[in-house]
């Protein structure tokens, strides 16, 4: 018990850095994850891309023109029009398309007026574009063949109508897979689960590695037993807290998450990767026992897996021969799993796979916790 | 004294392993995962327009087959808008979209055009458009067939004709979006430089160590010394930015869009203002455990911010709370390597040095006024 309180005890220095990593994980966590949230569905759907729409012209035509892009896409504030920020604005994902439409376009339509931003050359642009050519085609069309202005605008926005219920079906009906807030949190708390667990717990086992602490325990009156007992149980009351509180953060804010009956699932993957920090955590302090040392390792490992794994940019991006290699880091299966998770209904997610994903979590816990331990043996050995 | 100060303090500087480590290891450590991570999307936007792959299914010739085949040939501006593979069954077209050798595929009977895709998405949704636009043209045709068709004619060759309707924004040069994964990475290695300054504060004040309280009992001048030492900061941090410059450069391989002169000058500011900003909270913050967690946060906060863990997040707080991005350093640093990049030395990007070089001033004086005849009552 003695030493079971002592390591709680000394976790009270490290209090800042888990406020930290908690804050880190608060904000940046939550904003990321409102960011990329969508709703999985198995029907078809358009893709609506979000286009700002600055319109000098204000002409019938150009008012028919924005109404359609509201009616089939999402009409969004562009906040400047200043060209340089449109154009960031689109390369970084704020909005996908800006069209601006000059002052006197209605006069010269076919004058190459209109002019669009859009991420150099992508696909939402040219779609977006081929769209607005179409209408604007149909216009001048219908106009050049003895339609008034508004019957011209009238025909075309009624045909446009019509062809959206244009037949389309998904093969099998897999539809889309997109990542829930929860998935979202989830993938994202890997990163700050696992430093704060490497840091604090790292430097606690420093910290009671000490020549002078150790020789003191050494010499006391407590068995062996009791004493690594006392400091595994006061280790795993760390990881558990500080798990339990990532956790209790993660459900408040996705209350309203429409996948919410699957969090049993993600706490225990989560669980699984408490371990895997524990494990990281044991072989870091294994290495040093200077505690910036610790705070650097912990930062090389966790934020290079956390790259490399998916946790920042989704593995489908990243280079097939990256993905292979990470199959050798324990993060790459807690975002497999969590992707699972996502992807599959509640009552399918229990299987072989989920529960290999998490074996091979614990399998790497023990690997980093055997690593540590040949690693200390060697420095007694060789008094290092 | 201004020299020997300066000299002692880079010696002690370069001992010190764990700052070596972290200001000279970790980027080169970060930059080599952002490389092996990221490094092909450089390169090749995963959002970039590709050619679809698409089946046909159709027991005869019809007029969408000759817009599909139109489709399929490449111009001189644009790369061919689909690939186009025809199949004698539904059953075979739906294998080879099983297979994904397709994206979608159409079929067409005496009703209607039926398409499949894989999933949703914006080449799903592509596909479907150049189904839209072919019965949109039908219904154009069919409308002007029955109120004017005198001038039916002149409507099929009119839509037949490319007209110039719509042109893209340019402005010449632009790199990936993922290069600002690099900016980042540049601007925190910068801002690392404030552990530099709490470490060399250290051993200067008398409430955080022996050797402080010998230092301030000495005769000396305190501002000469701790300038000296802030000097050997922004000497070790300016090679530290140089050596991962040149390292993603030359064994990366990966082009930063700027001249190696350009980027060094910009690198060694951002190194003066990380070493300022240290030089600030050393002389603000009383308790030694906060003089490593403090700049810690600072620089992560501020290179979080500046697009270290997500490259857009910069432009979101640009689009949402653009005053931020003026107060962050981390989110000036990169925005002025991001700017020089693609669009040159403009306007904001003098805006964003001449911020860099008020946060440093602003740091000396603030730094100066606190440490100027500090008194203890009790250390």
């Amino acid at each position: 018990m003695p030493v079971f309180k002592a390591t709680l005890r000394s976790v009270r220095a490290y209090i800042t850095t888990i406020i930290i990593y908690f804050v880190v994980f608060a904000v940046f966590g939550t904003m990321t994850s409102r960011m990329n949230a969508g709703i999985s569905d198995t029907r078809y759907q358009d893709v609506q891309l979000e286009v700002a729409v600055i319109d000098n012209d204000h002409s019938d035509l150009s008012e028919a023109l924005t109404n359609y892009i509201d009616k089939t896409q999402k009409l969004v504030d562009n906040k400047t029009e200043d060209p340089q920020e449109l154009n960031d604005n689109v390369r970084f994902d704020i909005y996908d398309y800006v069209l601006v439409i000059p002052e006197g376009f209605s006069e010269s339509i076919t004058a190459d007026n209109l002019e669009y931003y859009s991420s150099s050359d992508s696909a939402s642009g040219y779609l977006m574009t081929e769209k607005i050519r179409t209408y604007i085609t149909d216009i001048v069309v219908y106009l050049g063949s003895g339609y008034s202005m508004d019957e011209a605008i009238s025909l075309t926005d009624a045909q446009t109508l019509e062809n959206e219920t244009t037949d389309v079906s998904i093969l099998n009906e897999t539809g889309t897979k997109q990542s829930s807030y929860l998935s979202g949190m989830y993938t994202f708390l890997a990163y700050s689960l696992l430093m704060m667990l490497s840091i604090c717990i790292g430097s606690v086992l420093t910290y009671l590695a000490e020549n002078d602490i150790r020789n003191r325990i050494a010499v006391s009156g407590m068995s062996f037993r009791s004493r690594y007992i006392g400091l595994i149980s006061a280790v795993l009351v760390i990881g558990f807290i500080l798990t339990i509180s990532m956790t209790v953060f993660t459900v408040l804010t996705g209350m309203e998450d429409p996948t919410i009956n699957k969090i049993g699932y993600y706490i225990l993957n989560e669980f699984a990767l408490m371990f895997v920090g524990i494990g990281i955590a044991y072989f870091i302090s294994s290495i040093s026992h200077n505690t910036n040392i610790i705070n650097m390792l912990s930062n090389m490992l966790t934020l290079s897996m956390a790259f490399l794994c998916g946790v920042f940019v989704p593995s489908e991006l990243l280079d097939k021969t990256i993905v292979a290699a990470s199959h050798f880091m324990p993060l790459y299966w807690y975002v497999q799993a969590t992707t699972y998770i996502n992807d599959h209904a509640l009552g399918q997610i229990f299987s072989s796979d989920f529960i290999s994903y998490l074996l091979i979590q614990l399998l790497f816990a023990v690997i980093f916790f055997v690593g540590g331990l040949v690693i200390s043996r060697k420095k007694e050995q060789y008094a290092i | 004294m201004f020299g020997r100060i300066f000299i002692y303090k880079f010696k002690a500087l370069i001992r010190s392993h764990w700052l070596i480590g972290w200001n000279f290891l970790f980027p080169l450590v970060l930059a080599t995962a952002f490389s092996l991570g990221f490094g092909n999307l450089i390169d090749d936007d995963p959002i970039s327009f590709h050619t679809m792959d698409v089946g046909y299914v159709a027991e005869e010739d019809s007029t969408f087959l000759t817009v599909l085949e139109t489709l399929s040939k490449s111009t001189d501006e644009r790369e061919a808008v689909i690939n186009l593979h025809t199949y004698n069954s539904e059953k075979n077209a739906k294998q080879a979209l099983a297979d994904k050798e397709i994206d979608g595929y159409y079929l067409l009977d005496s009703e209607d055009i039926h398409t499949t895709v894989s999933e949703n998405g914006i080449v799903s949704t592509t596909l479907l458009q150049i189904v839209k636009d072919y019965k949109n043209f039908q219904t154009t045709i069919k409308n002007i067939a029955i109120d004017h068709p005198e001038n039916l004619e002149s409507a099929v060759e009119l839509m037949g004709s490319d007209l110039e309707i719509i042109k893209q924004h340019s402005f010449g040069h632009s790199n990936s979006p993922y290069l600002q994964y690099f900016y980042a990475l540049l601007t925190m290695t910068s801002l690392f430089g404030s552990w530099i300054s709490t470490f060399t504060l250290q051993g200067m004040c008398a409430n955080m160590s022996e050797r402080g309280k010998r230092f301030e009992c000495a005769p000396g001048h305190k501002f000469k010394a701790i300038a000296a030492g802030a000097l050997a900061g922004i000497l070790i941090q300016s090679a530290s930015n140089a050596v991962l410059v040149i390292y993603i450069v030359t064994v990366l391989k990966i082009d930063l869009g700027l001249n190696l002169g350009l980027i060094l000058l910009i690198t060694t500011l951002g190194s003066a203002l990380g070493i300022t900003a240290g030089t600030f909270m050393g002389a603000l913050l009383k308790k030694p455990v906060l003089l490593v967690a403090v700049p810690m946060t600072y620089a992560m906060l501020c290179s979080f911010f500046s697009g270290l863990m997500v490259a857009s997040i910069k432009q979101y707080v640009q689009y949402y709370v653009p005053f931020l991005n003026k107060i962050n350093p981390g989110a000036v640093m990169s925005d002025s390597l991001y700017i020089a990049s693609n669009y040159g030395l403009t306007r904001e990007f003098y805006q964003d040095i001449t911020i860099m070089i008020v946060i440093i001033i602003i740091h000396i004086i603030l730094s100066g006024v606190i440490l100027r005849r500090r008194n203890y009552a009790s250390i």
